[in-house]
Formats: structure tokens, sequence, C-alpha cells
């Protein structure tokens, strides 16, 4: 029998969007040196 | 990036790639069975179970006490890169325009790093036109050892509490809390998941050892902006929770139904926002069976995020049909 699905980008975000591990929206001023952010994790696109 | 003549003959040398090679393993070898890396093995085993970031934190801070090691392991590292260009150091390479370090131990406890940040580099920075910046709160307690701190001078941040409860909406505003020079050898302990610091400026560049500490982190790192103090931004503290995001979407794009029950079990996760990507993936892959979780979620989620969407979803399912048959938007 044919599922029935929601549309999975029409369904709300939530109101605090989490990013991916290891991303920054803005340039760090320079301190504290996340080593997940320094090791350049890549979880593909 | 070695280039020339001497690169070319490297590439065509299949014996030349082999001594390389063997060197690199040697020396990786050598150092996970040298006495700094079994210290810190040995260091890590006597911790109680379950242990504490506090716990962690008390035995790194007792071991970057010395850090005569940090001296010979850079010093053997000379040695032979000097003796073969080609000679890649076989520690995981950390790099940021600022900041290039080698991560030298890692375990699910704690990942230990020496790098060096480059007062130039620094300088640049500071001095170039740029757009808003963000002081980061990593979400993990930290060690950091200044075994040469360059004349670094740090302002100190604080903000509330990441705890697994963090919304955009309550995250308050961070505060700068004091500043002061570095003395070389300096150990800080920095609290990331209400702490942080800035590099103000820096007379050379400094050499750092730095611990940073897996157990009891937060889930989120945040960044708040540098002049008004107000949040930007989050993201996921470790990479697990991001990757149980994307493989939970693949499975779902593949249609994979057998799956579902697979991917419910991360209902209960602990992250919030890992909760309701999964509960997003498994509308898409079946809302009746979906139903039932959708509606625990909106109920009972410790998290107003999930509870607020998974509401919102509801309340979309359960307006009544329009005429000719379509639901409410």
């Amino acid at each position: 029998m044919e599922k029935i699905r929601l549309t999975v980008e029409e369904l709300p975000e939530l109101e605090t969007e989490v990013a991916v591990a290891g991303s920054v929206k803005q340039q760090e001023v320079g301190g504290v040196i996340c080593l997940a952010i320094a090791a350049g994790i890549v979880l593909g696109a | 990036m070695i280039v020339g003549e001497e690169l070319k003959a490297w590439t065509r040398d299949r014996d030349a790639q082999r001594v390389t090679r063997a060197d690199v393993d040697a020396f990786a070898q050598d150092w996970n069975r040298g006495p700094v890396h079994r210290r810190l093995e040995d260091a890590m085993a006597s911790l109680p179970v379950p242990t504490t970031a506090a716990q962690v934190a008390e035995a790194v801070s007792a071991l970057f006490a010395d850090h005569d090691w940090v001296d010979e392991l850079v010093a053997a590292l000379a040695r032979r890169m000097q003796a073969d260009p080609f000679f890649d150091p076989p520690f995981r390479n950390l790099s940021t325009d600022l900041h290039a370090g080698l991560l030298v131990f890692e375990d699910e406890r704690v990942s230990i790093a020496v790098g060096v940040t480059s007062a130039l580099q620094m300088a640049v920075r500071k001095n170039q036109p740029r757009g808003a910046t963000s002081v980061g709160f990593n979400g993990q307690l930290g060690v950091y050892r200044f075994v040469k701190a360059g004349g670094a001078t740090l302002s100190f941040w604080e903000a509330p509490p990441i705890g697994p409860g963090f919304t955009a909406a309550g995250a308050g505003l961070c505060r700068r809390t004091g500043e002061r020079r570095i003395a070389d050898g300096e150990i800080l302990v920095i609290d990331g998941r209400r702490e942080s610091y800035v590099v103000e400026g820096l007379q050379g560049s400094f050499v750092l050892l730095q611990a940073s500490i897996a157990v009891d982190q937060a889930p989120l790192s945040v960044e708040y902006d540098s002049a008004t103090g107000r949040f930007v931004g989050c993201s996921a503290t470790g990479d697990t929770s991001s990757r149980i995001q994307m493989i939970t979407t693949l499975l779902r794009k593949l249609d994979h139904q057998p799956a579902f029950e697979a991917i419910a079990g991360f209902l209960d996760h602990p992250d919030f926002f890992v909760r309701w990507h999964v509960m997003k993936e498994l509308l898409g892959l079946d809302l009746q069976a979906a139903l039932p979780h959708l509606k625990r979620m909106a109920a009972t989620d410790p998290h107003p995020d999930p509870r607020r969407a998974a509401r919102a979803v509801l309340d979309r399912i359960e307006a009544p049909a329009r005429p000719g048959g379509k639901r409410a938007a």
C-alpha cells in the first residue's frame, strides 16, 4: 500500500536553528580555538 | 607545497615513497608507544567511571605541568622533515587562518593538540577591514597551557550556561569580564560551556597546548556578536549528531522504509535538534506510523522548540479539510 508522506522541506524549522558541527556564521574575533572547527570536519554537502 | 624537480623525482620513485611512508609509520609507532602517549593513556585509564569533566581537567592540568616533551616533539618532527621534505607528520592537522596545530592525543574523553598562533596573521586579521565578528563558546571544558605566551593579552568573556535546554530566544548576552597579559607557562582552565577568551594583542607568536574535554560537553557551541554581545548562531558540538541527521535524511530520500524503526530510535536522542530532525524524516517516510511519535513529541518533549514545531504540524494535519479535499496549510 502506498504510504502517505509529508514533504520534509515544508515542515517547520526549530526557532533555535542549529548548524552542523564545525560551522560558524561570523568570523571568530580571535580566541578559543575550537578543535572541531580547526580540524575542518567535513560532513558533506 | 614542494614543487619542481625534487617533487617530480619523488613522485616517480616508488622506493623513495616507500622510505617516506616507512619513516612516517615508524614515527607514529614511536609516538604511540612512547612515554608521553603512555602517560596520557594511563592518566585517562585511571579516571573513575563515570568520570566528570572536572576530573579530566584535573588530570590534564597535572600532565601539562611538564611540557618539555612539546619542544622534543617539535624538534623530532623538524629533524625528520629536514631529512626528508616529503615527511608528513602522522597527526591530524588542525588549521585555521590564525592557528596551525597537530592533534597529538585523542580518546573519547579528551583531545589534546599542540599548535602555534601566528602573531603576524593575528595582526593582519585585526587590522584589515572586516565584517561582524564573533566570540565563540565552544561548549567544552578546556585546559590551555601557554607554553610560550608571546606576550599575549587576553580578554575574558562570559555567557549564560549552554545546556540541553538552550534556546536562541533565551540565549541572553555575552559580556566581557576582564583582560590581562598571560605569562609564559601559564595554565588556564576555561569552561567553554559559559566562558571564553579573545586574543586582544600579541607581541610574538604563541605556542599553545590545548585539551578539549568531551565529557559533559554542551550539545552546542554558541556564537555571540563581539560588538553587541547578542546571540548570533549555534552549531552542534560533536559531529555524531550531525552524522545522524545526514544519515537519516539519506535513508528518507532513498525511501528506505525498513529503516523506520531504527530512525525512530533517535527520537530519544539527548540533542533537541536531532530529535526534531529525525521526526521530520519519519514524517517524510510514513505519516501514519510517525503520527503517534509526533503526538508524543508535541506533548512531552523536554525542549520547547520541538514541542512547538510538532504542535504546528499536528494542527496542520488536524485542520478541517477545505472544499475540494485539501487540508488547510
